[in-house]
C-alpha cells in the first residue's frame, strides 16, 4: 500500500553510496521524506493498495513501474523513489501500463493514454482518453511468495515488479537476496470503498468485492480488514447496537464487531439495499434482486417477516431509501418504485423517464427521492410521479447518490459532486462512495480512497 | 482399551458395512443379487452388534412411528436416543414441474456426553440428493461428489478418528442418511440436505408432498412456471400465498390443518392437460438440454361401447412381499376383480420362484369366476424368491386367441434377472399390454419401466405399501382404452439426440410423459409429438430456442441421470466396459449425481492428514477438470450486459490455492471462496467505453500442488438499443398491438401516456413477435410501447390510437 501524504510528489533522497547499495537503501528501511521535491496546492490523502506492478520500463537512469496506487519512478543515479498521481495531471493512478516508445515516455491509465509536458519542471503529464489496455498475466512464476508481473533489467541487476509486493530489486539472481524498494505500509483493499458508517466508536468501510475494513474515526488510513464472511458489500446501516451489511452472499449483522450473523431470506441469493422508516423502528427493509423484506430486528433472533416478490414486476432491485413514510426501491427494470406500504408504483421508462435503468436512490425527506441512473444522469421523482433532472453533475454515467448532511452527493464516472462542491486531483475520476467524515470528506474511487478536508474542497 | 471403546470401534465398523453400502440413486439399481446378499451380511452384522453390547443394552423404547428426519445418537456406552429437533426448515422451489428442496434440522445434544449418530431424512418417492452439509460447531462441512472408490478410501481413512468425514447415501426411495460425529456435549447440530425431483401431473393439478417433522417447521414455497398459475391449495396446513406475477407466485406454510401429517400442496397450471410443454437450459458452447412434457386429460364419458379386455393378474408372492406389502397387494387384486364386467376375462398367475396359475387361460367373468379368483387370491401367502422372466414369460404364453385385448397386470416388490425378463419381452411378438405395479422400495424400476415400455403398457411405482389401495385406481384407469398410440417424439429444424426414455409407450388417460435429451440449433425450433387418437392423427408442438443461453440446470441434471441409467441399463445386458463406466463417472462428477460409481463425500479439512489430502486434492481436480469440459464452471450472473457490475462464480476446489480472473479489458481480480454458495466468487465493472461485442474472461486457478488450471466464460456486451416496429388496431374498448423485434427481447410493456398505471406486459408469440391488447376508454390515446432486450437495452415508440 502507498500512502501520499500532502503533496504531488514524495522523493526520498539518500546518501552517496554505490548504485546498487543506494537503490537498496529504497526499501523499507530508508526514512520518510523529509524534504519535498516541489509542492503544489493541497490535494486530498489518498489510501490505495498501490502493491500491484502492471509493468515495468527502463528509460536511461529511470525505471518506471505502472502499479495500481500510481506511476513510480525509480532514479538509479540521484537515488530517488518518485510517485506521481492525479495531481500531476494523470487522470487515474489506476496506472495499466507504461512504455518508452522511440524515447518519450506514454503511460496508459483505466481510460487514457499520458505523455509528460514539455516543460520538465513541472513534471506534468497530459491524458488523451483510449479504450482500456489488456492487463498483462498476473500468473508469472512466483517470487517472494507472490508471483512476479515484470521484470526490467539495469545494468546492476533486475528490478521485478509484483502481483501485491511492489518492486524489488535483485542484483545476484537470488531471490532470497531480492530488497524490497517500496515501503512495505498498512494494507488496503484493492477493490473500491462502496458505503460507510460509523458504528461503535469506528468508521466501517464496505467494499466492491474485499469485505469490511475498520478504521479509526480520525484516520481512515488505519483500516484492517475486519474479515467478514461476505466479500461484496452493497449497503450498510446501523441500527441502535447492530450494524447491518447487505452483501452479494447474504443480509449478515453484528453485534459486537467480530462475530456475523446471517439473516436467512428464503430464495434470495444476495442482498442489495437496506433502509428503514421512521415509523417503524423495529423493522428493517432489505432488497434483494427480486424481491422486497422486511426483517424484524427488535427481537433477539432476527428474522424475515414479510416479503413481497418482483415488486412492479421487476426482476432486479439494486438499492432502497426511505423518504417520509415511502420507500423507494431503484431496479434495473422498473426505474424507481415507489412503496406506500400497500402499493407499488414504478416511475420508468413507462412513465416517461428517460430510463427504466436505477443503479442506486436517495430519499430527499420530504417524500420523493433522487434516482441515479446507469448513464442517464440523475432524476429527481415526486411522489406524486412527477420528475426533473438534476442539472450540472460532471457526467451521465451515475455510480451513487446519497444525501449527507443534507446535501445531495453525486458519484460519477467522471467525477464526484457534492451540491456545489466538487472534489479535485480524485486518484480515478469513476467515483463511488461520498461520506461525510467530521468536516471532511471520504470519497470512493475506483483506484483507491480519497480524502478531503474541508480546505481542499471546491466550491 | 476400555469395553465402551471397543464396542465404539466395533459399532463403526459394523455400521459401516450395515450403513455404508454402495449408493443408489433412485433410479439406478443395484445388482439384484448383491443387494439380497447386503441384506443378510447387514442382518449378521446387526445381530453382533446386539450380542456384543449385551452389558450395554437398556430396555428397548417403544416403537415409534418412522419419522420424516432424525437423529439417532449414542454414546460410547449407551443405548441410542433421537436427539430432539429443535428447528426445522424447508425451502422448496416448484419450477414447472420440478422441485427443489433445501431442509436444514438443527438438533441438541442435551447430554453431557460426546455422541455420535445417524441422521436420516425421508423426501418421498423420486427424490434424488444434489447436496448435503453439516456443521461442526460454526464450521460448514460442504459435501462434494467424487469416486466412489477413492472418496471410500478417504472416508475409511479418516473415520474413528476425531471429526468423521460424513457419506450421503440413498437408504430407499427418497430416503437418505449419513453418519454424523462428534456431537459435542450440548452442541446444537445443524445438518442440510438438498433434494431434487420431478412431479407429475395426471389430468388435474400438480401435487408435491413432503415429509415434516416438527409442526411448526419454517416452510416457504416459491412457485414459477412460464404457462402461469392458476392455483395453489394445500388440503394439509393453511397457506399464505403472494402472486408477484401470473407465472411467479410464493407461499408461506403457516398452521397445520388437524389430521394432517404430510405437508401436501396441490397447484394448477393454465393451459390446457394435452398441450406439450418443452423447457431448455444451454449453458454457453454445449448444446442445450431439453424437457417436454405431455399429459392427458380424465377418461371422458363415452357412449362408444367398451370392449372386454382379457385380464392375468401376476402377483410376486416371495418372501419379501410378506406382511403389510401381500396384504395390499391382495386387496388391490380383489379391487381390480370386482371392477371387471361381464364383457371382461380374468385369470390370475401367482409366483415366486414357482409360476402357480390358477387357469390356464382367462376366464369370462361370471360370479363364479370372481368368487374363485378371490379364493385363490386369499390363499397366497409370501415364500421363496422372485422369477419375473418366468412369471411374464408364462403370462404372455397363456393368453386367449380371441379379439379382446390381452393385458397383463404385474404386481411385484422385488428385483430379478433383467437380462431374461428383457428377453422374454423381445421374444414376445403378441399385442399383450404388460402394465408392471412395483411396490415398495427395493423395486427394480428400471427393469419393470423397461418392460411396459416394450410391450406398450405403463409403470406404476407405490413407494408406500400402505397407499397401494388409494393408488391402484390411477392403474385401473390405464386398462382402459389408451388415450393416445404411437407416440413418436422429433422437432422440425433440429435433430434430437440422446432422447430418454427412447421408446414412448402409449398414453392413458390422467397420464403424462417426460422426456429429456440434447439438441443443438441456430434458432427456434418446434418440438412434436405425434400419435394416434382412437386411430386418427393427432399432434401436438411446442417451440423452444436452444441457440439462446437460457437457465434451467435441473432439465440438465435430469438428462444426465437418464443417461447414467441407460449406460447402466447397456451394462447390465453386456456387462461393464471401461468406455461406459467413465462416461458415468464423468457425469455423476458433472452433474452431482449419485450412482454406483460416485459418491457424495463432506471431509472435514482441518482433519485431514498428508495422504488425504493429496487424495482430496487430487479427486478435486479430477473433478474440476471434467466441470471445465463439461459444463460452465464458471458463470457469470449475466451473460448479456450493457457496462454494470455482474458477480462471476468459479466452481474450483475449496483449498485452491488462487483463483484469478483475467478480464479483457485490463485488469484482473481475485477470487473469494464464499461457504454459503460453495463457489469462488468476485464481482466486476464492466467499464462505460468498451465496444459492444464477445468477450472472454479467463480464470486460473492455482491448486495446493502447484497446479494450474483453467477456463473460462464468455459474456457479451450489447449496448445497442432493438429495433422495432409496431402496429396498434383500435379495437371497442381498447386497441390490439403487435410489436417486432430484431432480436430476443426480454419483455415489451405498454402504457397509457395517460395514465401510466394502466400498463399491460405484451406476449411472446415466437418469432421476435409479441402482442397484446391494452383496454382503454373512448377518446383519443398515445400509447407508450417500451421494449427491453435481454441486456436491459431499451427502445420507446409512440404509437396513437382513437378508440372509438
Amino acid at each position: 500500500m502507498r500512502r501520499l501524504s500532502f503533496a504531488i510528489v514524495v522523493a526520498t533522497l539518500f546518501a552517496m553510496g554505490t548504485p546498487e547499495k543506494a537503490i537498496t537503501e529504497l526499501g523499507t528501511n530508508a526514512p520518510q521524506s523529509t524534504s519535498v521535491h516541489e509542492a503544489r496546492h493541497t490535494g486530498p490523502t489518498v489510501w490505495a493498495h498501490g502493491g500491484e506492478v502492471r509493468a515495468l520500463a527502463t528509460q536511461g537512469d529511470f525505471v518506471w513501474a505502472a502499479t495500481n496506487g500510481g506511476l513510480v519512478r525509480y532514479d538509479q543515479k540521484a537515488r530517488e523513489r518518485v510517485v506521481f498521481d492525479a495531481t500531476t495531471g494523470l487522470d487515474s493512478i489506476d496506472v495499466r501500463g507504461v512504455r518508452v516508445v522511440a524515447g518519450e515516455l506514454i503511460v496508459d491509465t483505466a481510460e487514457s493514454a499520458c505523455k509528460l509536458d514539455n516543460d520538465q519542471q513541472r513534471r506534468h503529464f497530459v491524458c488523451v482518453a483510449q479504450i482500456a489496455v489488456a492487463a498483462n498475466a498476473p500468473t508469472g512464476p512466483i517470487f517472494r511468495d507472490d508471483h512476479a508481473t515484470a521484470r526490467a533489467v539495469v545494468t546492476a541487476g533486475t528490478f521485478i515488479g509484483t502481483r501485491d509486493s511492489g518492486v524489488w530489486f535483485l542484483s545476484n539472481g537470488e531471490p532470497s537476496s531480492a530488497v524490497r524498494l517500496d515501503p512495505a505500509e498498512k494494507q488496503a483493499p484493492r477493490s473500491f470503498v462502496k458505503k460507510a458508517v460509523s458504528y461503535k466508536g469506528h468508521l466501517w468501510l464496505g467494499t466492491f468485492a474485499d469485505g469490511v475494513w475498520r478504521a479509526s474515526a480520525d484516520d481512515v488510513t488505519s483500516a484492517e480488514d475486519a474479515h467478514a464472511p461476505f466479500r461484496m458489500v452493497n449497503d450498510m446501516l446501523v441500527s441502535g447496537d447492530t450494524m447491518f451489511v447487505a452483501a452479494n452472499e447474504g443480509l449478515f449483522f453484528t453485534r459486537d464487531t467480530r462475530t456475523w450473523t446471517r439473516v436467512d431470506l428464503v430464495g434470495a441469493q444476495g442482498v442489495t439495499g437496506l433502509a428503514m422508516l421512521a415509523k417503524e423502528p423495529g423493522m428493517l427493509y432489505a432488497t434483494s434482486t427480486a424481491a422486497l423484506w422486511k426483517v424484524r430486528i427488535d427481537q433477539k433472533i432476527v428474522h424475515a417477516h414479510t416479503s413481497w416478490w418482483r415488486p412492479a414486476g421487476t426482476k432486479s432491485l439494486q438499492a432502497i431509501s426511505s423518504s417520509g413514510a415511502s420507500l423507494y426501491l431503484a431496479s434495473e427494470d422498473r426505474g424507481l418504485i415507489r412503496f406506500d406500504g400497500s402499493r407499488f408504483t414504478a416511475n420508468d421508462k413507462l412513465s416517461g423517464l428517460p430510463t427504466s435503468w436505477a443503479v442506486d436512490v436517495a430519499g430527499d425527506g420530504v417524500g420523493g427521492a433522487f434516482m441515479a441512473t446507469l448513464r442517464d444522469g440523475v432524476m429527481h421523482v415526486n411522489g406524486d410521479g412527477t420528475w426533473s433532472k438534476v442539472q450540472g453533475l460532471p457526467g451521465e454515467w451515475i455510480s451513487s447518490v446519497s444525501m449527507q448532511d443534507g446535501v445531495l452527493c453525486v458519484g460519477t464516472q467522471s467525477g464526484a459532486q457534492c451540491d456545489a462542491h466538487t472534489f479535485a486531483a480524485l486518484p480515478d475520476p469513476r467515483a463511488h462512495a461520498i461520506v461525510k467524515v467530521g468536516d471532511g470528506w471520504l470519497i470512493g474511487t475506483e483506484a483507491g480512497t480519497a480524502l478531503y478536508s474541508r480546505a481542499n474542497v471546491r466550491s | 482399551m476400555c469395553v465402551g471403546m471397543l464396542n465404539r470401534r466395533l459399532i463403526k465398523t459394523l455400521t459401516n458395512s450395515l450403513f455404508h453400502a454402495p449408493t443408489v440413486s433412485s433410479i439406478v439399481s443395484v445388482h439384484p443379487r448383491a443387494r439380497r446378499l447386503r441384506h443378510t451380511l447387514a442382518a449378521a452384522a446387526l445381530a453382533l452388534t446386539l450380542a456384543s453390547l449385551a452389558v450395554d443394552v437398556t430396555p428397548a423404547r417403544a416403537q415409534e412411528a418412522p419419522r420424516a428426519a432424525g437423529l439417532d445418537a449414542h454414546a460410547e456406552e449407551g443405548a441410542s436416543v433421537h436427539l430432539p429437533l429443535l428447528s426445522e426448515q424447508i425451502a422448496i422451489r416448484l419450477d414447472g414441474e420440478h422441485a427443489a428442496a433445501t431442509y436444514t434440522h438443527v438438533f441438541q445434544n442435551e447430554s453431557q456426553a460426546r455422541l455420535e449418530g445417524n441422521y436420516h431424512l425421508m423426501v418421498g418417492e423420486g427424490a434424488t440428493a444434489t447436496g448435503f452439509a453439516y456443521w461442526n460447531g460454526e464450521q460448514k462441512i460442504v459435501g462434494e461428489v467424487f469416486e466412489r472408490e477413492a472418496a471410500r478410501q478417504v472416508y475409511d481413512a479418516l473415520t474413528g478418528l476425531r471429526r468423521d468425514p460424513g457419506l450421503l447415501e440413498q437408504t430407499g426411495e427418497g430416503a437418505f442418511s449419513f453418519h454424523v460425529f462428534p456431537i459435542e456435549p450440548g452442541e446444537r447440530k445443524r445438518v442440510q440436505v438438498m433434494t431434487s425431483r420431478w412431479l407429475t401431473r395426471r389430468g388435474g393439478p400438480v401435487e408435491y408432498r413432503a415429509h415434516v417433522t416438527r409442526p411448526d417447521a419454517s416452510i416457504a414455497i416459491d412457485l414459477e412456471d412460464a404457462r402461469g398459475i392458476k392455483s395453489i391449495t394445500s388440503p394439509s396446513h393453511d397457506l399464505e400465498i403472494v402472486q408477484s406475477s401470473p407465472t411467479h407466485w410464493h407461499a408461506a406454510v403457516k398452521t397445520k390443518k388437524p389430521g394432517a401429517d404430510d405437508l401436501v400442496l396441490d397447484y394448477e397450471l393454465n393451459g390446457a392437460p394435452n398441450a406439450l410443454f418443452a423447457q431448455v437450459h444451454r449453458d454457453p458452447g454445449q448444446p442445450a438440454f431439453f424437457t417436454a412434457s405431455f399429459a392427458t386429460p380424465p377418461t371422458p364419458a363415452t357412449t362408444t361401447p367398451k370392449v372386454g379386455n382379457d385380464v392375468t393378474l401376476v402377483l410376486d408372492r416371495s418372501g419379501s412381499m410378506g406382511g403389510d406389502s401381500m396384504i395390499s397387494a391382495k386387496k388391490a387384486a380383489v379391487a381390480i376383480i370386482d371392477k371387471l364386467g361381464a364383457d371382461d376375462s380374468v385369470n390370475v398367475i401367482a409366483f415366486d420362484d414357482k409360476i402357480e396359475p390358477l387357469w390356464s387361460q382367462p376366464k369370462p367373468v361370471t360370479d363364479q369366476v370372481r368368487k374363485d379368483a378371490k379364493d385363490y387370491i386369499a390363499t397366497l401367502d409370501a415364500r421363496g424368491g422372485t422369477e419375473i422372466a418366468k412369471a411374464l414369460e408364462k403370462a404372455l404364453a397363456s393368453q386367449k386367441a380371441d379379439a379382446h385385448p390381452d393385458v397383463i397386470l404385474f404386481l411385484t416388490d422385488g428385483e430379478s434377472d433383467g437380462p431374461s425378463a428383457i428377453k422374454v419381452a423381445t421374444d414376445d411378438k403378441s399385442a399383450a399390454r404388460v402394465f408392471t405395479v412395483g411396490i415398495g422400495t427395493g423395486v427394480d424400476k428400471a427393469l419393470l419401466s423397461r418392460l411396459a415400455q416394450m410391450k406398450h403398457g405403463r409403470f406404476n411405482f407405490i413407494a408406500d405399501v400402505h397407499a397401494v389401495e388409494t393408488e391402484f385406481p390411477r392403474v385401473l384407469s390405464q386398462l382402459d382404452e389408451p388415450a393416445i398410440t404411437d407416440v413418436k417424439l422429433h422437432a422440425e429444424g433440429a435433430q434430437l439426440d440422446r432422447v430418454y426414455p427412447s421408446t414412448l409407450g402409449d398414453l392413458f388417460p390422467s397420464d403424462e410423459i417426460r422426456v429429456f435429451g440434447r439438441v443443438t440449433a441456430q434458432g427456434p425450433i418446434k418440438v412434436v409429438l405425434e400419435g394416434k387418437d382412437k386411430g386418427t392423427p393427432v399432434r401436438y408442438e411446442s417451440t423452444i430456442d436452444p441457440s439462446q443461453t437460457t437457465s434451467a440446470p435441473q432439465v440438465a441434471r435430469a438428462w444426465a441421470s437418464a443417461r447414467v441409467e441407460d449406460l447402466m441399463e447397456d451394462m447390465r445386458q453386456k456387462g461393464e466396459s471401461d468406455d461406459l463406466k467413465n462416461e458415468a463417472i464423468e457425469l455423476g462428477l458433472a452433474y452431482e449425481l449419485v450412482t454406483p460409481y460416485t459418491s457424495f463425500l463432506a471431509v472435514p479439512e482441518k482433519e485431514m492428514n498428508d495422504a488425504t489430502q493429496v487424495a482430496v486434492g487430487s479427486m478435486r481436480a479430477k473433478r474440476q477438470a471434467i466441470l471445465a469440459s463439461h459444463k460452465d464452471a464458471a458463470a457469470l450472473s449475466r451473460m448479456n450486459m450493457p457496462p454494470g457490475d455482474p458477480v462471476l462464480r468459479v466452481h474450483a476446489p475449496r483449498n485452491a490455492v488462487r483463483v484469478i480472473a483475467m478480464f479483457p479489458f485490463g485488469t484482473t481480480q481475485d477470487l473469494a471462496y464464499d461457504d454459503f454458495s460453495e463457489a469462488w466468487s468476485t464481482r466486476f465493472l464492466v467499464p462505460k467505453g468498451v465496444p459492444d461485442g464477445d468477450y472472454e474472461v479467463s480464470i486460473v486457478i492455482t491448486l495446493p500442488n502447484g497446479n494450474v488450471t483453467a477456463t473460462s466464460v464468455h459474456y457479451t456486451i450489447d449496448s445497442k438499443a432493438p429495433a422495432i416496429d409496431v402496429v396498434a388496431k383500435a379495437g371497442a374498448a381498447g386497441a390490439d398491438l403487435r410489436v417486432t423485434l430484431d432480436e430476443a427481447a426480454d419483455e415489451v410493456r405498454v402504457a397509457d401516456e395517460l395514465d401510466t398505471t394502466n400498463r399491460v406486459v405484451l406476449k411472446d408469440s415466437g418469432n421476435g413477435v409479441f402482442e397484446g391488447k391494452i383496454t382503454l376508454a373512448r377518446g383519443h390515446h398515445s400509447l407508450r410501447v417500451v421494449v427491453a432486450d435481454k441486456a436491459h437495452n431499451e427502445a420507446e415508440r409512440i404509437v396513437e390510437v382513437d378508440i372509438q
